[in-house]
């Protein structure tokens, strides 16, 4: 088989290798360590084909801790930045919710998370609205009205005004139309601070309309809330269609922590708001729009608190008759065309397989010949998985933390082996025995005098 | 009859006292308005039913006396005035009706209790007579005594008499006739009614239910059956009460209120254990009757045993908990497991069920209160039994119990809140797991997110290794084809298909292997990546690298600073020799990425 020849940029390499060696999931240059995982990400690529075509579409990826839920995540992101959609993600939390009072929290994470391919950490909704701005000013200007005429901000304005009235016939559109308007012609006056009220009412951070009324200085407009937040979530997405971009990625992760909520009327309403999530993507009314919900098994398909307990959700969800007799076969035959994608841990292969891969990067990245066979990759492998309990609670998280420890200090370390660091953190029961019978005398009897021989 | 302290006596008479017109007319303003008063003497605000429930109660359960307080019930008038005097008005009803007469040397000792409100005066007998029968007993009830009802008055005795001369009767198929009476007598019935009667009794003691049949037919059944005491066997009399009861108790649910008490009254006289008693008619009799202990006895052995204790002991109730509602089944799980705590507790002898044989307690009472029955049949009874139903001691012990259920059954649902336990149970609670079968989700489906099994073999892990870097190649460079294979098929697309050169640069990480390899140097006639920037944007980027602020010098410029950052990170990432941002989004605006300088250094500075 080819291999490809690929470059990996310096900043992204070692930012990649920090994460895995904290243990967290690398924000950047997911790819170069992606391993399996094929069939999941078809599934998900097409989806964004689909999105990019106008469709909307909701998925959720159920796996185990550790079985690489986020991590596929990330991966999916950084594809849908190359390929000029806009995404949004954040992890829910007792504080952030769907519906209710951590709504609003869950909006604002997503916006500040606002990302596109020329903004990877987020903070990208200022490029939106700029590309918009830049859209009207070339529309202006082969209009025969450049930035410098006097005529210009009146232009401008109208154009603005005329061009934002798209939005107006979705919920929220009149006031999510009037405040990016008005932050365009903030901008061709040069007026700062009204610019970043206007973002300020965009990110929802605005808590009484009077407030945002003030410093925009439009009577009329209200506010982003728990209740509308979804709503201009789907304005976000308009507008990023509308300027050019795909569209807008969702992706909402640790859904487990609404499986968490102990109020029964609480957490049902929260799967209300996924449901209408889900409804909406599917049923055409948030076009170019992808939701990605991440999730344990027990967010999914526990029957008294999880996904599955919501009658409504459990009905769309559940694997119909032909795939749950595929799940449930050895047959290798898998169907992914249902909304969900179940995540099973790495198989131990694919784990070596991963060990490979960092071996490779830290050599890169280092710019040394790693000091470590696969052989000894192989025993270090299996040193892990034969630990206590492993076999049910052991993730490649904590295995390739494990290891770009030791690939570590073997590259501080010069001249040290695999051996002498397993014979310290892996002793032989054997060869420790043997240790400590040679630290003792050759008559049998202690080098060190022990407590007994103390005594008279 | 002479007046009383606090009003008028009324004579009612026996054989009238279901006619309430009659009553009423005696009772100045009675059956009149609510707000109507009196002359001076007194106001009654009383409706007709008030007074038909007063004196219905008077007549039937009371022993013939009730006053009827002055108090005024509803909105005052305007004229009242705040001294005017309230009077009480006594009804006393007849009970002997003419053969009234007292007997000699009978004590009479008066006592109150409340009822519906109204203080209503009662009067009860204690006798000094030798028993009629005695019997002793190993269980919660230990010994009964029964005494004869002690009465110089034979009232009752025309039913006693008729219920005799009938109980052979048979009655052929008769239509239905609605038959309402408080006390339901055969003196009371239509001929029709009576008809019907007997077709309903000849059903019942079939062992069959005629749906339309009034509560006041099976009320009457029940009277004539314990009025036979003595006439048939009370084995066939209880079998038949039970049958009677266990037939109509669905229809007529109030049935229970009056046969939870009747029926162990009966047993208990009789020296009566039924044996087929169901479960569920022993619990609903248990939490009704007043005599618990009679049914304990009957339950004994059974979960219905414990769950009479649990619920009619405990004053903590699972179901004012405030996680209720909010877990499917949590009352259940807590009920399953407060009994099976019970019945260890019992085995252990904790507890109360620690009592011992010895601190017994007797309660004397009337049998068949509340039911017509007549003197020869009407007993009182002295029951000697284990006193636990009654202490508070027995009621905190059971609570305890309860709340140390549930906090058991929120420790395995993981909720951390406790209901505080004082009350030591005696034995180690914790380690009681019945529940935890019940409780425990299904985690089958987790069956879908097992590793799949295959021994470690570094050629099988070498193979994945390598395959996986065409899903590298495709989520890196962005080709629309995920595989070899499919890029094959694919049309060609040059954008797709083009390679990224290898730099011999030392900031360049070339990932190579394979046979295969080939390397680019990529286009050189028109410039990509930062060198295809205009002049502005190129100044503007050279002069953020060198250290000033990039707002400011956008501001400067007269560019958007959102719109040429995104334009500059474009070009940056689509640059051969960076293929990343070169400009990071802060808090503060645009800060540029540092690790970049030379690189932007060089192909500016060569371009500029």
């Amino acid at each position: 088989m080819e291999i490809k020849n690929e470059k990996i940029p310096k900043r992204i390499l070692g930012t990649l290798l920090s994460s895995l060696s904290a243990g967290v999931v690398p924000r950047v240059g997911a790819p170069y360590i992606a391993i399996g995982r094929t069939a999941e990400i078809e599934a998900l690529t097409d989806d964004m084909n689909r999105v990019e075509g106008g469709e909307g579409v909701t998925r959720f990826i159920i796996g185990r801790y550790g079985s690489g839920k986020s991590f596929l995540i990330q991966l999916m992101r950084g594809y849908a930045h190359d390929h000029n959609f806009i995404t949004a993600d954040c992890d829910l939390s007792p504080e952030r919710r769907l519906y209710g009072e951590g709504g609003l929290a869950t909006y604002r994470e997503l916006v500040g998370n606002l990302s596109c391919r020329t903004s990877p950490d987020g903070g990208a909704l200022p490029v939106i609205i700029g590309k918009w701005y830049r859209d009207a000013t070339e529309e202006l200007a082969e209009q025969g009205v450049v930035q410098s005429s006097p005529d210009f901000p009146e232009k401008l304005s109208s154009y603005i005004i005329s061009d934002a009235r798209k939005f107006e016939d979705n919920v929220g559109g009149f006031d999510f139309a009037v405040v990016v308007g008005e932050y365009c012609r903030a901008w061709g006056e040069g007026n700062d601070e009204k610019m970043s009220a206007c973002l300020k009412w965009l990110r929802g951070e605005y808590t009484t309309k009077t407030e945002a009324r003030n410093r925009i200085g439009i009577k009329s407009i209200g506010i982003i809330d728990d209740r509308n937040w979804y709503d201009h979530m789907k304005l976000l997405s308009a507008l990023a269609r509308h300027v050019g971009y795909a569209g807008l990625c969702m992706f909402i992760d640790e859904g487990v922590n609404l499986y968490k909520i102990s109020n029964r009327i609480s957490r049902e309403a929260n799967y209300e708001k996924i449901l209408s999530i889900y409804n909406d993507t599917l049923q055409g009314r948030a076009p170019g729009m992808m939701v990605v919900f991440g999730g344990t098994p027990q967010f999914l398909e526990d029957t008294r608190r999880g996904l599955f307990s919501y009658e409504a959700l459990r009905s769309r969800l559940v694997d119909g008759r032909i795939a749950a007799t595929l799940a449930d076969s050895d047959a290798p035959l898998i169907t992914l065309m249902g909304p969900l994608i179940r995540l099973k841990r790495l198989s131990d292969n694919e784990i070596l397989a991963l060990m490979m891969r960092v071996t490779h990067l830290h050599g890169m990245y280092h710019d040394w010949e790693p000091g470590i066979t696969d052989e000894e990759t192989v025993d270090f492998l299996e040193g892990s998985l034969a630990r206590a309990g492993a076999e049910e609670m052991i993730t490649p998280r904590e295995v390739v933390r494990d290891y770009i420890a030791l690939l570590d200090v073997l590259w501080k370390n010069p001249g040290t082996g695999y051996e002498d660091i397993k014979k310290l953190t892996f002793p032989d029961k054997k060869e420790k025995e043997k240790e400590e019978k040679n630290e003792d005398g050759k008559d049998g009897t202690s080098g060190n005098p022990g407590m007994f021989d103390l005594e008279i | 009859m002479a007046e009383e302290n606090n009003g008028k006596r009324y004579n009612l008479p026996d054989d009238d006292y279901s006619d309430f017109d009659r009553l009423s007319s005696q009772i100045p303003d009675a059956g009149q308005d609510r707000y109507a008063s009196s002359k001076d003497s007194f106001r009654t605000k009383y409706t007709d039913a008030d007074l038909h429930d007063i004196i219905m109660k008077a007549h039937l359960t009371l022993n013939g006396e009730a006053v009827i307080p002055g108090v005024t019930r509803g909105m005052p008038k305007k004229s009242d005035g705040p001294d005017e005097k309230k009077e009480n008005i006594t009804v006393s009803v007849s009970l002997g009706g003419k053969n009234e007469d007292k007997a000699p040397g009978r004590t009479i000792r008066t006592d109150y209790s409340r009822m519906g409100g109204q203080r209503l005066r009662r009067t009860s007998h204690t006798e000094n007579t030798k028993p009629v029968a005695e019997y002793t007993y190993d269980g919660i009830i230990k010994s009964v005594s029964v005494f004869p009802w002690n009465s110089a008055k034979s009232f009752y005795m025309d039913f006693y008499n008729n219920a005799r001369y009938s109980m052979k009767s048979e009655g052929p198929p008769a239509p239905h006739i609605q038959f309402f009476s408080y006390i339901p007598q055969y003196s009371q019935m239509t001929l029709e009614q009576w008809k019907f009667y007997l077709y309903f009794r000849d059903l019942s003691r079939e062992g069959k239910i005629h749906r339309e049949a009034d509560a006041s037919y099976v009320m009457l059944y029940i009277y004539e059956l314990i009025n036979l005491t003595g006439d048939m066997p009370v084995m066939q009399i209880a079998k038949e009460l039970l049958s009677v009861w266990m037939q109509y108790r669905g229809l007529h649910p109030i049935i229970d209120k009056y046969m939870s008490e009747w029926f162990a009254d009966f047993c208990l006289i009789n020296n009566i254990r039924p044996q087929s008693m169901p479960d569920a008619l022993i619990y609903a009799a248990a939490v009704k009757s007043t005599i618990k202990e009679f049914y304990l006895d009957l339950a004994r052995g059974k979960d219905v045993y414990y769950e009479i204790i649990r619920d009619c002991l405990s004053d903590h109730s699972v179901k004012r908990s405030k996680y209720s509602g909010k877990y499917e089944n949590y009352e259940e799980l807590v009920n399953k497991q407060a009994l099976a705590s019970l019945r260890r507790a019992d085995q252990l002898g904790a507890g109360i069920f620690g009592t011992s044989s010895a601190q017994t307690s007797k309660i004397t009472r009337d049998a068949y209160t509340g039911c017509l029955v007549a003197g020869p049949v009407k007993r009182k009874i002295t029951v000697s039994y284990l006193p636990f139903m009654k202490s508070t001691s027995s009621i905190s012990y059971v609570a305890g119990i309860v709340k140390k259920s549930e906090n058991i059954v929120r420790n395995q649902l993981g909720i951390r809140s406790r209901l505080t336990v004082t009350e030591d149970p005696g034995f180690d609670m914790d380690g009681e797991r019945p529940a935890s079968s019940v409780i425990r989700p299904d985690e089958s489906y987790l069956r879908y997110y097992e590793p799949e099994r295959s021994p470690l073999t570094i050629e099988k892990a070498a193979q994945v290794e390598s395959e996986s870097w065409s899903g590298t190649s495709f989520l890196v460079s962005g080709s629309d084809v995920y595989d070899e294979e499919k890029k094959e098929e694919a049309p060609d697309n040059d954008e797709n298909c083009q390679e990224p050169g290898l730099s011999d640069d030392e900031m360049m990480y070339g990932i190579t292997g394979g046979a295969d390899e080939e390397v680019h140097d990529g286009p050189q006639d028109v410039p990509s990546g930062l060198a295809s920037l205009d002049p502005v944007t190129k100044e503007i980027v050279i002069r953020t690298f060198s250290g000033e602020n990039f707002a400011d010098v956008c501001r400067s410029s007269g560019v958007f600073a959102d719109t040429v950052a995104e334009k500059i990170n474009t070009a940056s990432l689509e640059d051969d020799d960076i293929g990343d941002v070169i400009l990071e989004s802060s808090g503060t605006g645009y800060i540029p990425v540092t690790d970049y300088s030379g690189e932007v250094t060089k192909i500016l500075g060569n371009v500029v």
